[in-house]
Formats: C-alpha cells, structure tokens, sequence
C-alpha cells in the first residue's frame, strides 16, 4: 500500500493509489458545516460517476477514516475494473444473419460484379456496364442492421447518386445496381461525347478522367488550348468554353468562335462543332506524341501546379508561351523593381524569355 | 501549399535526369531543408574533392532563392568561412525559372572560374589575381585536406 494520507484537526489529506492510479482526494472534518464532506481531483469523480451519493452516505455512516477509506477503495476497485472491461471491448459484430443475407444476395448478383470488399465485410464494390459497356463501379457500405437500413452508395458519377426506397420496400443489393443502372442511363449521352473527345482529340488534362469529371482541356495547336466543360443535364449543348494561352494566339479564335455561336447544332458531336464553330480541326491524339508535345505544359510555369484555389493557369508568354497562373506571376513581377504598374495592370518581363508581359495585378 | 509541390517536382526531376558533377536530396523528412554534394570540376584546383552543401528553401519559395551554403571548407574567393556563396542568382538575379539543379551547375563553373572582380574574401581574389599559381597550391591543398 502506497496511500500518502494524513490526518490533521480532523481533516484527512492526501492521495490514494488504486491500480495503477492514484487519486487526490481531501476529507472535511465531520464536525463542520453539513458534516463530512468528500473532494477529490477530476479523476476520481469520473470514476465515482453515478455513485456519488452512495458514497456520501458511506462516509457520513462511516465510525472512522480509516474504514471509509477502505470502503471508498473497494468501490473504486470495481470501477475501474468495470471500466477496464469495457473499453477492451470491440465494437459488437453484426449477427450471423446479416453475413448469410450477404453472401445470398452476392450469389443472386453473381460474383462476377464483385470487385472489392472491405476486410470486415461491411463495404462492397460492384462493377456495372452501362448500356455502351462501359464499367462502372459501385461502392457500397452497409450499416450493420442492414437489410433493416439502406446501404450508403458512393459512385463516380456527374451528379450526386443516392439510394431511395419506396415505403415499405427492403433494401437489397440487386435493387441498389438497378438503381444505379438507372442513374447510369441518365448520363449516356454526356459519356458518348466526353468518350470521342478522349479517343479523337488532344486531352491535356485530364489524363485519367473519371467518370464524374464533365471537362476536358484540348490542345488546339500553337501552344493554345481550350477548356471545355459539358453541362451534366445538357451535354450537346453549347459548353463552357475557355481559351488558355498567349492572348495574340487565342484573340483570333475566341472572334471565329464569337462570330458563329449561332451554328451550334446540339444534334452535331460536341467535338464536330467545336471545330465548325473554331474553323480548325482539332489535333488528333496521335500528336500527342510528337515532339512538340512538350510545349504543351499543363502545369504553371512558377509554383508548377495546374490548379491553384481551383484555377488553371490563366495567362500565357506571347513570346515562349509558358503558362502562369495569373497570380503566381502577379506577386513574383510585383517584387520586382523594374515592374511598372499602370491602374490595376501590371508590365513586366516574363520569367523565361524576358519578352514584355502584361497582367492584371489583382483579380 | 504551393511550394511543397514546386519542391517535389524539382525533386523528381532530380531523380529522374540527376546532373553528373552534383546530387541533392532532402534531410530525412524535412522537404524545406537538403544536402547536396558536388564534385570538384576537373581541371581545376578543387577535382576530386567532394564539398558538401546545405540547401534551404523559404516558405514562399520559389519567390525568392534558396539559401545555399558550404559545409565543407574550400579555399575560394567568392565562398567565405561561413561557407556563404556570392553568387548573382541567389540573391538579385534570382528568378523563379530556375532550379536548384541548374543553382547547383552554376556554383559547379563558380568553382571552374572563380569570380575575383566581385569576392567575398578579398585576400583570395587578390592572390588569385596576382599569383594564380600560389593561388592554386592553396587551394588543392585544401581540398585534400577538407574535401577528400
């Protein structure tokens, strides 16, 4: 027994160890005002938590410190012993049935869809072809009631996914890939042409798309490109369009495309009237891998990122046609002392070739 | 973070081509903070030493330089006994089109030719200036001494 206790006036003071713990505690003198009272440190109401009455009642009964003391000891051996036991304990595992009804409605999908599943078998991975074949994957996460509740469903998809039951249905993992069949059919359409853009076009950027992406950046050649974004709902209709490049290369394209906006033909391939409209035809993939692809980066020639605060890099070299984020190349002319800057432009010399550059010095 | 990533990029160009005279890398986890070795330039008084550099990159890198210093001693006029290095491109003509690879080819023909119109130790320039041959004699023999 390593107690440090000490009475003193009829006060007791000190620490008691119980375990491996030691408690601070402090004993009013029962002659005081509403008699015997008991303090301690933080830890030892925690660990008193819902006997504290009981306790009370203890020590204003009790004959001696001494024997409360013991009483107090005892109590708190059971707690921490109980709390011990409890926090050793894992997380309770689903029942039996709910791993039969698993591997039933698997056997009824066909184990073939299966792609993945989580060591503790309460997440799934389904692969499903839409109707142009194209492999889809469903992650789903069961709660451990499941049948009795939904199945939390995470896709790569355009717009937000979600599992929904109609009163009284129950869940089940073939009606969950029909759903998903069906959220799948909605975005047809925006695949077809998103999948020509990637087989007859110059893609930078994505490289490894996703199917929830709805942008692709295309080279347009001459150190130009062209982010075009589809409208999720609307895919054949006129897209998003932003030129990245140096502004003598893209003025002249931007004004042809300005000039026949009214020729878009939303029954056209987005990628045929993206040329009908530019009046070029768009580099094939297959000068992707020529020399010059090189001079297609991607990334801002300063801080060597593509996005930052999720913009491109929106400014380009007249001169070597180095991209720049806009304001990456802000803050390293604005350190310099040869920069001029008139209203909110800035003139400088672009980092590479030292050619004149002007930017807008805030955004 | 927009320099953690310029610095990762610079890294993996590094790896990917490493220039033949130098190698750089970062010390244990600290992506901010390299060593760097680079190999005494033939035909100079310092081949076939081995000096040691320490590379320290800012928080708003590449902005502005790296810091780049010697830990091993040499015997150069534009390299002082703190190890500091004058050099134009890492202090005003610093600009964010370079790398440390191509900082650490220029402290390479830094060693080649030395600049003695603009040093850091003027007792070295001078003697380099006025008798290259002493000049030199010292100069090996601190490489053999601190470098070898």
């Amino acid at each position: 027994m390593t107690d440090c206790l000490v009475t003193d006036g009829g006060a007791t003071a000190g620490y008691l160890r119980v375990g491996r713990h030691d408690f601070a505690l402090y004993i009013s003198p029962p002659g005081g005002a509403g008699g015997a009272r008991l303090h301690g440190c933080p830890r030892l109401h925690t660990a008193l938590a819902g006997h504290e009455v009981a306790v009370l009642r203890r020590l204003q009964h009790a004959t001696s410190v001494g024997g409360f003391v013991g009483e107090l000891r005892e109590v708190l051996e059971r707690q921490l012993a109980a709390d011990a036991l409890a926090g050793s304990l894992t997380p309770a595992l689903p029942p039996a049935a709910f791993y039969e009804q698993l591997i039933a409605e698997v056997d009824g999908i066909g184990w073939a869809s299966l792609c993945g599943l989580s060591p503790s078998l309460d997440e799934l991975q389904l692969t499903i072809d839409d109707t142009a074949r194209r492999a889809h994957v469903l992650t789903l996460s069961l709660p451990p009631d499941y049948p009795a509740r939904s199945p939390v469903a995470r896709a790569a998809l355009p717009a937000p996914f979600e599992l929904r039951w109609a009163p009284g249905e129950r869940p089940s993992l073939a009606a969950a890939a029909a759903q998903f069949r069906g959220a799948l059919a909605a975005h047809q359409s925006l695949w077809d042409e998103l999948d020509d853009l990637d087989r007859e076009a110059w893609v930078l950027e994505p490289k490894h798309p996703t199917r929830d992406v709805c942008h692709r950046r295309l080279a347009l050649g001459g150190h130009c490109s062209l982010l075009v974004t589809l409208h999720p709902t609307a895919p054949s209709s006129l897209p998003e369009l932003r030129f990245l490049g140096a502004e003598r290369s893209i003025a002249p394209l931007r004004r042809a495309l300005n000039s026949r906006l009214a020729e878009w033909r939303p029954e056209r391939r987005v990628r045929l009237n993206l040329q009908a409209l530019l009046g070029l035809a768009l580099p094939s993939p297959v000068a992707a891998d020529a020399a010059d692809a090189a001079d297609y980066s991607v990334e801002c020639a300063i801080c060597y990122e593509y996005l930052l605060d999720g913009e491109p890099p929106n400014v380009a070299c007249d001169g070597c046609a180095k991209p720049f984020h806009q304001a990456c190349l802000a803050e390293w002319l604005q350190a310099l002392p040869s920069t001029q800057q008139s209203f909110n432009r800035l003139f400088g010399e672009c980092v590479y070739c030292s050619k004149p550059i002007s930017i807008e010095a805030v955004r | 973070m927009a320099a953690t990533k310029r610095i990762n990029k610079e890294l993996q160009d590094l790896t990917k081509d490493p220039p033949s005279t130098c190698s750089a890398g970062p010390v244990g986890d600290d992506l901010f903070h390299w060593q760097s070795t680079i190999m005494g330039p033939k035909e100079s008084p310092y081949e076939g030493g081995i000096f040691f550099l320490n590379i320290n990159f800012p928080s708003d890198y590449p902005f502005k330089p790296p810091k780049v210093t010697f830990t091993t001693k040499i015997y150069h006029c534009n390299v002082n006994s703190n190890g500091s290095i004058c050099l134009d491109i890492l202090q005003s003509q610093w600009s964010p089109a370079l790398t440390v690879s191509k900082v650490l080819l220029s402290v390479c023909s830094l060693l080649t030719d030395p600049n003695p119109d603009d040093p850091l130790v003027p007792e070295i320039a001078r003697l380099y200036k006025q008798d290259r041959g002493k000049h030199d004699e010292t100069a090996k023999e601190w490489t053999r001494k601190y470098a070898m």
